[in-house]
């Protein structure tokens, strides 16, 4: 009996000797409970040791498995091969990124824009371990925590337009991330990160697409994030206008 | 980077955006299809004395002015975001003129109502 | 060796999705809601030259052209309603001790609201004879 197969049309890059990406169709065994990494890891293993991908955990957690599947931002660890069979899967690196080979997209401008939204507690004094922690309550706990599931998988800037348009915007998981803290009862940056969170390459490059929160594989809801930091930026500049005496 | 003014303008966009979002189909079906077809307020001075309410022309202003300061900020991002990026400082200035023009109007429009 | 390649964004992004098109049908519907407030400037303004001008300006009004015209704009401005509403519950979230409101308490309060505003604008023209 012949083995079913469903082919994968892969775009490759090897920056040393192609000069512009090119698809590659690999035919791969189908089976019912393989996701697109199985495929891609077959393919490494048996067919073309050439290709390159990132991935690790396999389940969903870390965060560097995400590729355009068929036009669409996903994690090939929880996309499965059944959502398409028997039509062939296209398989490309996410857009609105460079391509640093085959799968490999370049992360650098991901990572600056991560670090610029300050993304850790910010103290004017910092306590020592001995002083013990900075309590919470689980109410001020809930205000954030939604921003904070973000695994850092980029789908939500494959996602976005604006990205795609202005690669200068900070994008949305990064200013998921920059509203996450100003939301922390215990943060004290609120300052210094609303200059980046409030200004223009932060949430006002935003026009509220949306899809971000449509492919975030976590329930993040960068969008929504990113609208209430418009709302706490607004609140922030009004005091400002009204209270000038009142800063800090 | 630096704080941005967009505030001043996102807060007007949003207050129109809830504003029109609540009153403007009502406001359309009322005065744009029932009244002309006399279903309501058939009778042209009857009309003219609830036109001429000083609490509808409070109404008939706060309405141009917000909806029309929504629609500019709106249709600034919009005309940039279907391809005129080069020309993104000149639709800022055409949208908001625009919207500062129709609320000047609106102005004169409900005083020599 | 490095040498990253770069992908340039495509003009026409707005067509090569659903979600994307229905994002410009409802950015374009503000198109609309200045034509209206444009539209009821001149009726203040035919209302501002007398009871028979303002007649007049509401019988053409009732042209089959402008009617066509206008209830593209009425379904614009619904659309305007609609998504408004929905995305409210992201920008404003409410909540009630360790507990978000949900979603849908949120959207159905602006409906109510919405509902409330109509018949009070009824009932007021109506009134006014
Ligand atoms: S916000 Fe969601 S989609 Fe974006 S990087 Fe984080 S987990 Fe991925
Ligand atoms: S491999 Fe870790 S998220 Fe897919």
């Amino acid at each position: 009996m012949a083995e079913e197969t469903i082919v994968l049309r892969v775009q490759r890059y090897r920056p040393e000797q192609d000069s512009d990406p090119y698809f590659q169709d690999y035919e791969v065994p189908y089976r019912k409970d393989w996701v697109v990494l199985d495929a891609l890891n077959w393919i490494k293993e048996y067919k073309d040791g050439t290709l390159s991908f990132r991935w690790s955990c396999r389940m969903g957690v870390c965060g560097s498995c995400g590729m355009m599947v068929n036009g669409r931002p996903r994690l090939t660890c929880n996309t499965f091969l059944r959502e398409f069979y028997p039509n062939p899967i296209t398989v490309e690196p996410l857009v609105n990124f460079d391509i640093e080979r085959d799968l490999v997209i370049c992360m650098d401008t991901f990572l600056e824009k991560l670090k610029k939204v300050k993304p850790w507690i910010i103290r004017r004094e910092v306590k020592s371990p001995e002083e013990g922690p900075y309590n919470q309550t689980p109410a001020q706990l809930y205000r954030y925590k939604q921003f904070s599931m973000c695994i850092n998988c980029m789908l939500c800037y494959a996602a976005c337009p604006v990205v795609g348009m202005h690669p200068e915007f900070l994008g949305p998981a990064a200013l998921a991330l920059g509203v996450r803290y100003l939301l922390d009862s215990r943060d004290q940056g609120w300052n210094e990160r609303m200059e980046e969170v409030g200004s223009h390459e932060g949430v006002w490059g935003c026009t509220f697409v949306g899809e971000c929160s449509e492919v975030c594989p976590k329930h993040v809801d960068p969008a929504a994030a990113i609208q209430q930091g418009k709302v706490l930026a607004t609140l922030d500049w009004f005091k400002r206008w009204l209270m000038p005496w009142g800063q800090k | 980077m630096a704080r941005s003014n967009e505030p001043a303008v996102w807060s007007l966009f949003a207050a129109g955006g809830a504003l029109t979002a609540l009153v403007l189909p009502i406001h359309v079906l009322l005065f744009v299809f029932l009244v002309p077809f006399g279903v309501l307020a058939g009778d042209p001075d009857a009309l003219l004395a609830f036109l001429r309410h000083p609490l509808f022309r409070l109404y008939a202003f706060v309405l141009c002015c917000l909806g029309l300061v929504h629609a500019a900020h709106r249709l600034r991002f919009t005309l940039v975001d279907l391809g005129l990026h080069g020309l993104a400082v000149p639709i800022a200035w055409i949208c908001y003129l625009g919207a500062v023009l129709g609320t000047v109007v609106a102005l004169y429009a409900v005083i020599v109502l | 060796m490095r040498r990253p390649y770069h992908r340039s964004y495509p003009k026409d992004w707005w067509l090569r999705h659903p979600h994307y098109r229905r994002f410009m049908l409802r950015e374009l519907t503000s198109v609309f809601v200045a034509y209206f407030a444009f539209w009821t400037i001149c009726l203040l303004f035919q209302a501002s030259r007398g009871p028979e001008q303002l007649a007049a300006f509401l019988t053409t009004m009732r042209k089959p052209g402008w009617l066509i015209w206008h209830a593209i704009g009425l379904l614009a401005v619904l659309f305007h309603t609609y998504t408004w509403f929905e995305t409210a519950p992201k920008v404003l979230a409410v909540r009630i001790g360790e507990k978000r409101v949900p979603d849908r308490v949120i959207v159905g309060a602006q409906w109510v609201a919405f509902v409330v505003v109509a018949a009070v604008f009824f009932a007021l023209l109506r009134l006014a004879g």
